[in-house]
């Protein structure tokens, strides 16, 4: 039963975020478009982000404070693409490359100051920090033997190892004080926004030949592998016949230590594949004026030909969008990719 | 003549931007502002209201987690009396305590404690009648120092926090270091003292604390505090743990206050049902504002303040949604239950093994008639049915089939709950069959009892006893034994007084802080307890037993030391460093 509350301090003071953008850029065309390219980057401080304080104030305050413009970001990256056109007789080409990276950090994060304690500094504050750094434990594969557990020179669980089990995660005690805890946790991986996103497209063609590739990547994020009930968790993970230290996923019931994240689930997501193929050839017009028809092109195309990536054995496509998050996502219910390969013929009379 | 008309327009536009401005200043409908708040005897009832409702007597769990459904059962699944149905993540009991996550029960009330402290500031300049303001003046300040004994018996000291901070107070203020524990206990007993005379002098005052409510308070938190003198380890210059010396001081002052509740002869202990003891002692819990009641927590049911007691541990198959069965006392605590003429109630474990067959009758049939008020299993009446609790038959054959025989299900309907853990016995207490098939959660309505005359006698048992006075002792534990139809002790000793304190206010709430208090925790709680099995002889319809052992499954759970005193967590020593955490962790 709700009786009446009040809705805490106002801020008659809260105003709009304030940004500041620098930006360079450069466009060039050389040697009649034999080369040419663009180049941009960009630096950007996003000010007054709302925050409250009560990050900062003891929680025996015992009041929410108000938003206050508090936070701040700086954005930065860069763009640029590079190509050349031209032919040389029937030979014609047009390639042209494109990279991109961006980062943010936290400029200011409103939080307790940490400044008298280095652990707590190194593990918590979040100022200064890449705003998609994520903290956590670093792990060694899966126990695969009592003696193994029994041999352990660190408290992993907190009560002195008795409810690990073969098939449970092996985690490292990284700084070496014999219990695993907040203390043993290290920057372990980034968010599931790529820093670097990169794109090569080319176009060959040569007298009645024409052949068009479109390659795409990225690099420099994770993604955090929760599956649903699936075949790979099935066939992947850590049974008493399957006693594989590197297993994919712990025996079934396994429980994650320490309170917290480990790189045992985090992947890096890079990947780069080629995303289209088109191939045509286009019928000479000597032989289609003696048929009387305009034109006539045979044609191929393929998509999504070949991936390299590191998420194959989790069923995992590296391009399902995922939910934002500090531990990000869960893309297994994204409708997959597909392969496609079209055969055309395209008669004009 | 047009000198009047300008003087007209002046005016009309002068009235219409004074109208202007009315209408751009308007209060708000759907709040209201605090000058408002402190001048209506309504709206200070309803902040105050707020602030009973955030303590939530009943779930004793963690802080802000609601005060009406699932909580409301768990407290005793976490002690060692009965284990939760639905292996929830508390189940598993002390292994949840860490210092960089929040535990189960974690109770850090201070929004609570600034609200009574806002309102203890406010009420003294309010226009309102003088004895109100006394009155609720002194309700808050009860409220406040409840809300201290919940965070002290978790934590040991913690700031004490009398008045509403400001954000511009100078740092000390704001950045407070822990007080001493005893500092806490000295707070709420003299916080108590101060007010009781304040509070309505009767049995009961409609869900709001009378004197006698105050005077047990007061009763408990200086029993708490004699036992940790006692019993504990000063630790952190005295910021967790309390000097031994002051022992004696603390068990006397709660001596004293049990002693005034019970000479005040307002109370006493329920006995309207002297023929059926166990029906009477399952009233207590049912008839609402009887005389053994100091101090309850009331609810009204659907639509108004409710709580999920029945739906959640009503015996499985009446309930609907499937529920019930949620709290199921292990067999350990079944057998504490002594039998009639106070021989121990263990049952007989080279009987089991020789495959007797047993009936009911024989099991439990001479057991404290407060067993078969607190507890039901195979056989016991519910609404007009009789509880099936089996699993297994045994056929004609001498086989053991758990698929349906004849007109007998596999298993009994109350241990079918797909949520699997349903055992053999459930909770009683508080069930209330009047509501027969409960329908949904948030549909309970009886009251929570906070204090109660019982634990009165109890807590001067103990008390007296730690002080010397054995006869007293002994006389009060008698008065009970004798209310719940038992035979009478002719000694006392400490292990008796405990023993009847767990049995008396079996899954009340209080034996899992008991035995942090008493210390005892690191052999009561490290253990895994057993379960029973029933199997029914088609032919007899007797039972074949069969003790489940390690019913809570393996590794055994263990309550370490530091385990007396939960985690002040890393999220707030992190934002005061101030705050040390507590030890171990």
């Amino acid at each position: 039963m709700d009786g009446l509350r009040s809705t805490g301090l106002p801020n008659p003071n809260l105003t709009w975020e304030k940004m500041s953008i620098l930006n360079l850029g450069l466009d060039f065309s050389l040697y009649k478009s034999k080369l040419y390219g663009e180049f941009d980057g960009f630096y950007r401080k996003r000010d007054g982000i709302p925050a409250t304080r009560a990050t900062s104030l003891p929680s025996t305050f015992g009041a929410n404070l108000p938003s206050e413009n508090l936070n701040s970001t700086i954005d930065r990256g860069f763009e640029a693409l590079i190509g050349t056109r031209g032919n040389k007789g029937n030979f014609l080409w047009d390639i042209s490359g494109n990279v991109s990276w961006s980062r943010a950090k936290w400029d200011h994060f409103e939080e307790p100051d940490y400044s008298n304690d280095a652990e707590m500094e190194r593990v918590y504050q979040i100022s200064g920090q890449w705003t998609d750094r994520i903290m956590g434990y670093k792990t060694d594969g899966l126990y695969t033997s009592q003696e193994e557990i029994d041999a352990m020179t660190f408290d992993q669980d907190q009560q002195g190892n008795i409810t690990i089990k073969p098939g449970d995660i092996k985690y490292i005690d990284h700084n070496k004080d014999g219990v695993l805890d907040w203390k043993d946790r290290v920057e372990i991986g980034n968010g599931s926004l790529p820093h670097w996103m990169f794109g090569l497209t080319t176009v060959f063609s040569y007298k009645n030949f024409d052949l068009s590739l479109l390659f795409q990547g990225a690099a420099g994020n994770h993604v955090s592998v929760q599956l649903p009930w699936c075949e790979q968790l099935f066939t992947g993970r850590w049974t008493e016949e399957n006693n594989d230290p590197n297993a994919i996923f712990p025996r079934s019931g396994s429980i994650a230590q320490g309170g917290g994240f480990s790189d045992f689930y985090l992947k890096e997501a890079g990947y780069f594949r080629l995303k289209t193929l088109n191939l045509g050839y286009n019928l000479p017009k000597n032989l289609l004026n003696f048929a009387k028809i305009g034109n006539l092109r045979i044609s191929f195309s393929a998509t999504n030909l070949f991936t390299f990536d590191r998420l194959k054995e989790f069923g995992l496509d590296p391009e399902a969008p995922g939910t934002e998050g500090q531990y990000y996502s869960n893309n297994a219910f994204f409708y997959p990719q597909q392969r496609t390969y079209t055969f055309g013929l395209t008669l004009t009379l | 003549m047009k000198k009047v008309i300008n003087i007209f327009l002046m005016m009309t536009l002068m009235v219409l931007s004074s109208c202007n401005k009315d209408v751009l200043d308007k209060n708000p409908l759907d709040i209201i502002s605090d000058d408002v708040v402190w001048n209506d005897p309504i709206l200070i009832d309803a902040y105050l209201t707020q602030c009973y409702s955030e303590i939530g007597f009943i779930n004793d769990m963690a802080y802000g987690s609601g005060t009406t459904w699932f909580e409301a059962v768990t407290l005793t699944t976490v002690a060692d009396e009965c284990r939760d149905g639905w292996e929830r993540a508390y189940a598993g009991k002390s292994i949840k305590l860490r210092a960089d996550s929040k535990n189960f029960a974690d109770w850090w009330g201070y929004p609570t404690i600034r609200k009574l402290n806002v309102f203890i500031e406010k009420l003294p300049d309010s226009p309102v009648e003088e004895s109100f303001k006394t009155k609720r003046g002194a309700e808050a300040r009860f409220l406040r120092a409840y809300a201290y004994f919940n965070m002290v018996k978790r934590y040991g000291g913690i700031p004490l926090i009398t008045k509403a901070q400001s954000i511009d107070a100078p740092e000390e203020e704001l950045f407070p270091k822990r007080d001493k524990e005893e500092t806490i206990y000295d707070f709420i007993i003299f916080e108590v003292d101060a007010i009781a005379n304040d509070l309505k002098d009767g049995q009961n005052d409609e869900g709001r604390p009378t004197k006698y409510a105050a005077l047990a308070l007061k009763s408990r938190v200086a029993m708490y505090a004699g036992s940790i003198a006692k019993y504990g380890e000063v630790q952190l210059d005295g910021v967790v743990g309390i000097p031994a010396n002051k022992a004696q001081q603390y068990w006397q002052t709660s001596y004293d206050a049990s002693n005034s509740i019970i000479n005040s002869d307002v109370f006493s202990l329920y006995n309207e049902i002297p023929d059926d003891k166990a029906a009477n002692f399952r009233n207590i819990f049912l008839d609402e504002n009887n005389a053994e009641v100091i101090f309850s927590e009331i609810y009204t049911g659907q639509g108004g303040k409710a709580h999920s007691w029945d739906m959640l541990n009503g015996p499985y198959g009446y309930n609907s949604w499937a529920c019930g069965g949620q709290s199921i006392p292990y067999l350990d605590m079944v057998e504490e239950f002594e039998n009639i003429d106070g021989s121990a109630g263990i049952i007989d474990r080279l009987k089991i093994e020789s495959g007797y067959l047993w009936t009911m009758e024989e099991l439990f049939g001479n057991k404290d008639p407060r067993f078969h008020a607190s507890i039901l299993t195979q056989g016991s009446t519910w609404i007009g049915d009789t509880i099936q609790a089996y699993k297994g038959i045994i056929k004609e054959d001498g086989t053991i089939t758990e698929d349906d025989y004849n007109e007998l299900t596999g298993w009994g309907k109350s241990t079918q709950s797909w949520a699997g853990g349903s055992g053999p016995f459930m909770m009683l207490k508080y069930m209330d069959e009047a509501i027969a098939i409960v329908p949904n959660i948030g549909t309970s309505r009886t009251d929570w009892i906070v204090f109660r005359y019982a634990e009165i006698l109890l807590n001067l048992a103990e008390a007296a006893f730690e002080l010397g006075y054995t006869t007293e002792a002994l006389d009060a534990i008698n008065q009970i034994r004798d209310r719940a139809g038992i035979a009478q002790l002719t000694s006392i000793d400490l292990d008796k007084i405990r023993h009847e304190r767990k049995i008396e206010l079996a899954f009340e709430g209080n034996r899992y802080w008991d035995v942090r208090r008493w210390r005892t925790a690191e052999v009561d709680l490290s253990k895994s307890f057993s379960m029973l099995r029933f199997i029914i002889d088609y032919q007899t319809r007797k039972f074949k037993l069969e003790i489940l052992p390690n019913w809570d499954g393996l590794p055994v759970p263990l309550f370490y030391p530091r385990h007396y005193y939960m985690p002040i967590t890393l999220d707030r020593t992190n934002n005061n460093p101030n705050l040390i955490e507590n030890p171990g962790y």
